[in-house]
């Protein structure tokens, strides 16, 4: 018996160009499919048509079998989680099919005892990780008993420990017979569980191949996927603490960012970071701030931008003590999803706004768009561009007043094999020029690439050195 | 009324209320003359009206906004917070049934962010007047409010065109679903 | 479409409610007391911010004791005093301000009961909005609402954390490229152009998306499907 089917379905856009142009799919139960693609070639708009095709306007045919139930996990979890308490949030879909309150309870606690989310009813979903959350929208789906799960790209944002946690589940269900479809580009967590993998690319699914996976510009030097659970690329391995006084570099270059004896503690939460030693920046370095989702990562970075102010402690950026708006150009900073910073015109414009504030040479911005290949885009509407452009134009904006400091939270989160070595190329650029860098990011990553990396592990963070792989 | 605004656009009135008593409340102290609250109020109720382009988004995104604060305890005047939103969003949305196709966006926007704020000044001067205060002082404070209030509602008013006509020149309300060509 | 066949009733009168879960029902009923309690409190609060409109003068001393032990029972309950205080001296000074310009000192008294009525007004609002919170305000809220507006407004109270850090966000990431928005160029009105085209206009891009997103995804969960819903028990 097929669940869903696709045949030969023709999608076009609003720019009347096609989307899909010749779209074949066969799902049956019990089956885990995997399609991977560049951003932007409608993966996520490829799982809303599966689940709602009366909503768009395609051609071909799609037929749901009549048993088809769908459950769907899109892409952000806090647009998705609607509820304040993990029950009230499960029980919100049978709320909506008014099920009487009564019974609800049982319902609702088996959807949770399916993802393992074995809590209390009234635990309140802030309190949860987001490994925690992202099966807790999977509770919210599985108790409506769907026998097709679509699920779009969980790798980017969740660390190794909630992708195993989910991977736990997904091969449950898929034991008890629900298909899944995952939309990803990294498949390699997911291997296990995978039975079809596909190749979304101009407009029509091929059955993906070990050229394909071959031919990836990335994969060769820089380890982007090192999430990858084999031992070998796994950081820690890799890195041994730091020796200052062993290393004659770093006493010559310019040191720009001290840390020591740092506690930050959150606004209304126990939980704090903590730097025992001193950990310093040096122009020309490259350094990677890695631990799990939520361990302060974004709040050291803010902390020392001079965004806030939490802490205990010393912070030394260009001999002061941090504070908003002081660094002027010497400073640049990129927050998560860059793009919601743009508000210009035009790219151009967006690049010579800080320019003009700053009072830099505007050609700075033609340049920096010229390394990032991004001249074609130059007068385009930044609204109007997609993700992974949006992100790479905030970039330049950032990179074209060249600061001396270059603080990056989360940089490589939803981009695709395109933009990822444009990003590492123009970082390697800034870096060789005598900028620093900083970048945080949930999974070690780059190794090859960083001067050194601060762990976060149990509250703690520690400066450890890179052993550059022999290559 | 219920029917005439599906979820999605009854959200963005929901989230642009919410923004609108956040920022108060983040501005609250910061800025002790009144009036400034106006110029909050007609920004945000000029841009409900103008992305999604119907008669009574104002309202809601008032009595919203009055409940939000109402709720959160934001501002003065208690319950009364709620008439103090209202009140003005009803009273611009009234004005729009009349001057719905005249004008340019503009001077419409102009003319709305006016009659708010008089509606706003009226229902201190009203409240006033029923706690026993003497009417020559509640006629000082209400032609100090119309004035401060409508030069802020005005300022924001001006604002308004430029935000509707970038958020236009990106598709960003096509896009996002709020028109539907 | 998206079944709705899980909906029918045969399929989860199967699994058994068992009665062991004594302690859920607790919490059931301390909920539903909670609420019960919440809505008594807002009535209560409307009623008395009403009668500081309609209370005579010699009743008056009556009306301020009640609101005296709500403020106790307030500040037992670690509210702030400190801008209730502010807020009390900004308005008497100038109330009694105008009332002293205009009329000299024989209408004081008059000026005084005013203020007073003024500050009856506000206090029992306060004193709801302090002691209880605005999880259970907005949840007797949404038993009045239509389901819609009642899930736009807990949704409201929800995202509100969010919206309010991304505003934050985004003013510091625009503070950080040079716009000219801090406290200080704000003080000039040419600046807040500046303000509401780098950080209002992306946060408005920001709700238009959030909106359309939370829409979807509650639509998928079946959300326009039917007009009656049900309530969760547990709050």
């Amino acid at each position: 018996m097929t669940l869903l089917a696709l045949h030969q379905v023709e999608l076009q856009q609003v720019d009347s160009t096609y989307l899909y142009q010749n779209l074949n799919l066969q799902i049956n139960p019990g089956e885990c499919h995997c399609i991977i693609g560049a951003t932007g070639c409608g993966k996520t708009t490829l799982l809303q048509l599966m689940a709602m095709p009366n909503q768009f306007n395609y051609q071909g045919q799609i037929s749901h079998s009549p048993e088809l139930i769908i459950g769907m996990i899109m892409q952000d979890p806090h647009v998705q989680l609607v509820r304040e308490t993990i029950g009230a949030e499960v029980a919100f879909g049978l709320e909506n099919l008014s099920v009487p309150a009564a019974d609800m309870l049982p319902l609702v606690e088996q959807a949770l005892a399916k993802v393992g989310l074995a809590l209390p009813l009234n635990t309140a979903v802030s309190h949860l990780s987001l490994g925690q959350k992202y099966r807790l929208m999977l509770a919210a789906q599985l108790v409506f008993e769907p026998n097709l799960m679509l699920i779009d790209e969980p790798w980017a944002q969740l660390d190794n420990q909630g992708i195993n946690e989910l991977c736990k589940v997904l091969t449950d269900l898929l034991a008890a017979g629900v298909s899944v479809v995952i939309v990803e580009h990294n498949t390699a967590p997911f291997s296990e569980i995978i039975d079809f993998q596909w190749q979304l690319a101009l407009g029509e699914l091929l059955p993906a191949t070990q050229a394909l996976q071959a031919s990836d510009p990335v994969a060769d030097n820089i380890s982007r996927h090192s999430a990858s659970l084999s031992l070998s690329d796994n950081m820690p391995v890799n890195m041994t603490q730091l020796q200052h006084s062993n290393d004659p570099n770093v006493v010559q270059r310019n040191c720009l960012l001290t840390l020591s004896n740092l506690t930050i503690r959150y606004a209304n939460q126990m939980a704090t970071l903590h730097i025992n030693e001193t950990v310093s920046l040096h122009s020309g370095d490259i350094v990677g701030l890695f631990g799990e989702n939520g361990c302060g990562k974004t709040s050291l970075l803010n902390q020392i931008v001079g965004v806030s102010n939490e802490y205990k402690g010393h912070i030394s950026l260009f001999g002061k003590t941090p504070k908003l708006g002081i660094f002027g150009a010497n400073l640049g900073f990129l927050m998560q999803r860059p793009s919601r910073q743009l508000f210009e015109m035009t790219v151009l414009q967006e690049l010579e706004f800080s320019l003009k504030r700053f009072g830099l040479p505007l050609s700075n911005a033609q340049e920096i768009l010229t390394q990032l290949a991004l001249t074609p885009l130059a007068s385009h509407s930044p609204h109007k561009l997609s993700y992974g452009q949006q992100h790479l134009v905030a970039l330049a904006s950032v990179l074209c007043i060249k600061p001396k400091i270059l603080l990056l939270d989360d940089p490589f989160a939803g981009l695709d094999n395109h933009y990822f070595p444009l990003v590492i190329n123009a970082l390697k650029h800034f870096s060789e020029n005598g900028g620093a860098i900083v970048f945080s990011s949930h999974r070690p990553i780059l190794s090859s690439l960083l001067s050194k990396c601060w762990l976060i592990e149990q509250q703690h963070l520690t400066e450890h050195c890179v052993l550059k792989r022999a290559s | 009324m219920n029917s005439r605004f599906n979820l999605h656009h009854s959200l963005f009135i929901g989230f642009c209320a919410t923004l609108l008593v956040v920022i108060k409340s983040m501005l609250r102290m910061k800025l002790g003359f009144s009036g400034h609250s106006m110029f909050l109020m007609s920004v945000f109720y000029l841009v409900c009206y103008g992305a999604t382009n119907k008669v009574g988004s104002m309202t809601l995104c008032g009595l919203l906004a009055g409940m939000l604060a109402m709720i959160l305890g934001v501002g003065k005047g208690g319950v009364f917070i709620l008439l103090k939103f209202t009140l003005p969003a009803i009273a611009m949305d009234i004005g729009l049934l009349f001057i719905a196709t005249l004008f340019s966006l503009r001077v419409r926007l102009i003319l709305l962010a006016s009659i708010g704020s008089v509606a706003w000044a009226l229902k201190s001067g009203v409240q006033d007047i029923l706690l026993g205060m003497d009417i020559n002082i509640v006629l000082i404070q209400f032609g100090i409010n119309c004035l401060s209030g409508g030069a802020f509602a005005v300022l924001g008013a001006l604002l308004v065109p430029l935000i509707l006509k970038r958020l236009d020149a990106h598709d960003l309300l096509i896009k996002n679903g709020m028109r539907d060509k | 479409m998206i079944d709705l066949k899980s909906a029918k009733p045969d399929k989860y009168t199967l699994t058994d409610v068992t009665p062991v879960d004594n302690a859920l029902n607790d919490a059931i009923l301390r909920s539903k007391q909670k609420l019960i309690l919440c809505s008594g409190a807002i009535v209560f609060s409307i009623v008395l911010s009403m009668s500081a409109f309609l209370v005579l003068q010699q009743h008056l001393g009556y009306l301020l004791l009640i609101n005296i032990c709500l403020l106790v029972h307030a500040w037992l309950c670690q509210a702030k005093l400190a801008p209730l205080i502010k807020l009390f001296m900004l308005q008497s000074l100038v109330t009694i301000g105008l009332y002293v310009l205009l009329y000299g000192q024989e209408r004081l008294f008059e000026a005084v009961i005013v203020v007073t009525r003024i500050i009856l007004v506000m206090l029992p609002s306060w004193w709801l909005a302090s002691t209880q919170s605005s999880h259970q305000i907005s949840q007797v809220l949404s038993l009045l609402l239509p389901t819609k507006w009642a899930f736009v407004v807990t949704t409201s109270i929800k995202v509100l954390p969010f919206i309010g850090q991304e505003a934050r966000d985004i003013y510091h990431i625009q503070c950080l490229r040079g716009a000219r928005i801090t406290p200080k160029a704000l003080m000039n009105p040419i600046n807040w152009f500046e303000l509401v085209k780098c950080v209002l206009f992306p946060l408005l891009i920001q709700l238009l998306s959030l909106s359309k997103h939370i829409a979807h995804s509650a639509n998928q969960r079946h959300f326009d499907k039917s007009s009656t819903h049900t309530h969760w028990p547990l709050n």
